[in-house]
């Protein structure tokens, strides 16, 4: 026997890692198709491209993106920094925002990047947003804006039977900040608000948050004793008591922020009712689904019941009043809508294609600027379109792919097939470079679709041109032919 | 050294060596090492397996990248160590000790936190701060997808410099995340665990390379004879076989006396009571019956046998129970077919 280990290789092919996604020649020349196409299509509106970079400090997200988004992030500590791949484009672009343009002016961006969520319930933890950021106008005119570009731009791509689901952070946030709910009782709530979708779901979620929540006080009698007390003699108090007891408050927290969160809890009353109220409020919310109109006027009816301010109901008035002007019909507004974002602070919307599912989506965040770094409050708006999902509308759609693909090669004025004679192809390349005019390089003799020319460099330095559709062939030499060709142009 | 060897990494040095050793011989697979510097040893009731001692920590690395075909160690490393890749196999996953459990644990001094939700809290408003929650732990895997899962976020976990159960007092960590069995070690350094955070329960179990067991028919057999050995073995160990002698006039009437009511169900055997007529000098009727029943239930089933009329009750511990198929083999072709 030796003592001797020797590893045995199990793996000698390499795979790609779980979750990232390799396109295939057609997939790939697709999404760079409708990537340019919806830039374009931004830009002529206004927008102007900015890039920004894959890997970000994980501290951009952990400020404000919420749970949903940093449980999926890929995070790592790189040379004792903790950096990570960017989850989504908004964070980003507004931080690049703050670095450039330090006085906060009104600037109209768009973008279009890979972004990384590991969930093991995506079948990609890569994918593409593209997108805009519409920065420093807080009005109807400029949601209504956003969801214009984002709808137009669909258009241009020949995308028809989506639908726009618009709704308002603020009507719910309000809500529960008016119950003055902890911030983690707030971020539980939100996050099941899906949950009430189910028949039953109001006794779910309120059993569930029951059985991970505290919801009823643990102290009982120890809370009447600090009831009459103000805060400072209450702190006091416990900071004696404590010191009495010989437990020594020295565990890198300030002995004060101790007793005063003590005090919380000894002093919290039963949430139970609380809860009840914010889960009930929650499923009336979601039930409010349906045409704008109709659905406006029963959420009027449901705020003034619960005596709330109905600002953000007058905001999606003004919102869906302007995209009917602009000719959107589509739209569905739901009050429940909730995004796993939970920077947003006022209107939300989302594009729904019944196949498919959601196509993209975005919202206003008034808030995010200052956040991150701003120094004053500016607000922001935008959208994100998921690539992918657009691009699985397009090939889903089999008129699209005849009609638009395969890309460019539409306006391909000329095949020129360089097996034969690779320099004098390129040559001549060259010159159809000069005077502008498209062309494929080709292997082989085969017709290309829309080409006017078939042109095949000969070994003797000569070109064979067949014009399309009369077939009619000529053999030339580069001047003639260039000549010709730049005559009949 | 012929090439279809199985090579097996048990735990050297450490807490984990010496009851590995004696679960291995226990089973009847005694491991012979020739002196305790080698770090090859072999079984001599398997020629064709060879032990490698490994660091506990080293051994799941050492199944994952194939170098071993199989090896003892505990869960918690397992599931630390997980590449996601499905390349190692559990294929038996609590060997009955080593157990531990891995804890979230503060300060005694933070008597504001009991919970994970005061946790939660804390974060959020350490987060209103710009501060955040540092904890130091050896299992970062583990403690941030368990905190994920808990819709905590806003901390950062800091790697372990030495006794870990001191980083909070030395000031380079808030609190902790590790395994502990008993809470010595926790109470000592002034650490308490935070309700409802027990993050993973865990013992010693015995994983396997998938690649190089669905590769080789020969190790496959050698590691099924082994799971027989060992499954059989921990089986016995919930059993006792007891004999007595009781007086009859038939086989059937002794029968009766333990089939006659459902309550005897768990007194009377696996199955039921082995029955055999006893062979005496003087002309009486004995018969000799053999239970094999739960060992939580032997006083019961003494109680019982002295009621119909038992005597010269004996009990022995069973060394394997064997059921009609070897659960954890079937589970092992099944996991390996996946």
């Amino acid at each position: 026997m030796t003592g001797a280990i020797s590893v045995t290789r199990v793996n000698s092919s390499i795979s790609k890692a779980d979750g990232m996604p390799d396109f295939g020649t057609e997939i790939a020349q697709l999404r760079r198709y409708v990537e340019q196409q919806l830039l374009n299509q931004f830009q002529k509106h206004g927008y102007q491209l900015i890039e920004v970079p894959i890997v970000e400090q994980t501290d951009l997200y952990l400020r404000k993106s919420g749970e949903d988004i940093v449980t999926q992030m890929y995070d790592f500590v790189h040379q004792n920094r903790r950096l990570c791949l960017r989850p989504e484009m908004t964070a980003s672009v507004i931080r690049a925002y703050i670095e450039h343009f330090p006085t906060l002016e009104p600037q109209k961006l768009c973008y279009a990047g890979a972004v990384f969520r590991y969930d093991l319930h995506l079948s990609y933890r890569q994918f593409t947003q593209v997108g805009v950021e519409l920065i420093g106008m807080k009005s109807a005119i400029a949601d209504a804006e956003v969801i214009y570009t984002a709808c137009l731009s669909l258009d241009q791509l020949g995308i028809a039977n989506y639908q726009v689901v618009m709704g308002h952070m603020g009507v719910l946030l309000q809500f529960l900040r008016n119950l003055d709910l902890s911030d983690r009782l707030i971020s539980l709530l939100l996050a099941s608000m899906n949950l009430l979708d189910q028949p039953n779901g109001k006794a779910l979620l309120i059993e569930q948050l029951r059985e991970n929540y505290p919801l009823a006080p643990s102290a009982g009698a120890l809370a009447d004793l600090f009831h009459g007390m103000d805060r400072t003699t209450a702190r006091n108090s416990i900071l004696k008591l404590l010191e009495s007891l010989r437990i020594e408050l020295n565990g890198n927290r300030d002995p004060q922020e101790i007793a005063d969160r003590l005090i919380n809890k000894l002093k919290q009353k039963d949430q139970t009712h609380k809860i009840t109220r914010a889960v009930e409020f929650m499923a009336d919310l979601s039930q409010l689904r349906g045409a704008p109109h109709t659905t406006l006027k029963q959420a009027e009816q449901l705020l003034a019941d619960y005596g709330i301010d109905a600002q953000p109901l007058a905001e999606l008035w003004s919102i869906t009043d302007l995209l009917t002007q602009f000719g959107i019909r589509e739209i569905c507004l739901d009050l429940g809508l909730h995004r796993d974002l939970q920077y947003y602070t006022g209107m939300i919307f989302e594009i729904e294609h019944a196949p498919v599912g959601r196509l993209g989506g975005g919202g206003r965040y008034d808030d995010l600027i200052q956040t991150l770094g701003g120094n004053q409050s500016t607000p922001a708006t935008g959208f994100s379109l998921q690539l992918e999902a657009i691009c699985q509308t397009l090939t889903n759609s089999q008129t699209h792919t005849q009609q638009k693909l395969p890309v460019g090669l539409a306006e391909v004025a000329i095949a020129l097939n360089y097996s034969a004679n690779p320099v004098q192809a390129f040559l001549l390349a060259r010159e159809l470079d000069k005077i502008g005019c498209s062309y494929l390089l080709t292997m082989g003799d085969e017709p290309q679709r829309g080409a006017r020319w078939q042109i095949t460099a000969q070994p003797d330095g000569l070109f064979r041109i067949i014009a399309s559709p009369t077939q009619l062939e000529k053999i030339l030499d580069l001047p003639t032919l260039t000549k010709h060709i730049r005559n009949s142009l | 050294m012929s090439a279809e060897h199985l090579r097996i990494a048990i735990p050297s040095k450490g807490a984990l060596e010496k009851p590995t050793l004696d679960l291995l011989a226990t089973v009847g697979l005694k491991v012979y090492r020739p002196n305790d510097r080698q770090y090859v040893a072999s079984i001599p009731a398997l020629p064709e397996v060879e032990i490698i001692f490994q660091r506990a920590a080293d051994i799941y690395t050492k199944v994952h990248e194939g170098s071993v075909d199989l090896g003892i160690t505990g869960y918690d490393v397992v599931c630390e160590e997980d590449k996601e890749d499905h390349q190692v196999l559990v294929v038996y996953p609590k060997l009955g000790y080593g157990k531990c459990s891995l804890v979230l644990a503060v300060p005694d001094s933070w008597v504001d936190i009991t919970s994970i939700e005061d946790l939660a809290e804390l974060t959020l408003l350490w987060k209103e701060q710009n501060r955040i929650l540092r904890i130091v732990t050896k299992y970062k895997k583990l403690t941030r997808n368990w905190l994920f899962n808990h819709r905590i976020v806003n901390f950062t976990l800091v790697d372990a410099k030495g006794a870990m159960e001191a980083a909070p007092s030395m000031g380079y960590a808030d609190m902790i995340a590790d395994v502990t069995s008993t809470g010595t070690t926790l109470r000592e350094n002034h650490l308490k665990p935070i309700v409802g955070g027990t993050m993973l329960h865990s013992q010693t179990c015995l994983i396997g390379n998938r690649q190089l067991l669905k590769a080789s028919p020969e190790k496959l057999k050698t590691t099924q004879t082994i799971l027989e050995l060992i499954e059989a073995s921990l089986e016995a160990k919930k059993y006792t076989s007891i004999t007595a002698n009781v007086r009859g006039t038939s086989l059937d009437e002794i029968g009766m006396k333990f089939t006659h009511s459902p309550e005897l169900r768990e007194l009377a055997g696996l199955r039921g009571p082995t029955i055999a007529k006893v062979y005496t000098a003087a002309p009486m009727d004995w018969y000799a019956v053999t239970v094999v029943i739960p060992e939580d239930k032997l006083l019961a089933a003494i109680a019982h046998l002295r009621a119909v009329g038992g005597t010269d009750i004996t009990a022995f511990s069973p060394s394997y129970v064997f059921q009609a198929t070897c659960k954890s083999s079937t589970a092992l072709i099944a996991m390996l077919e996946e």
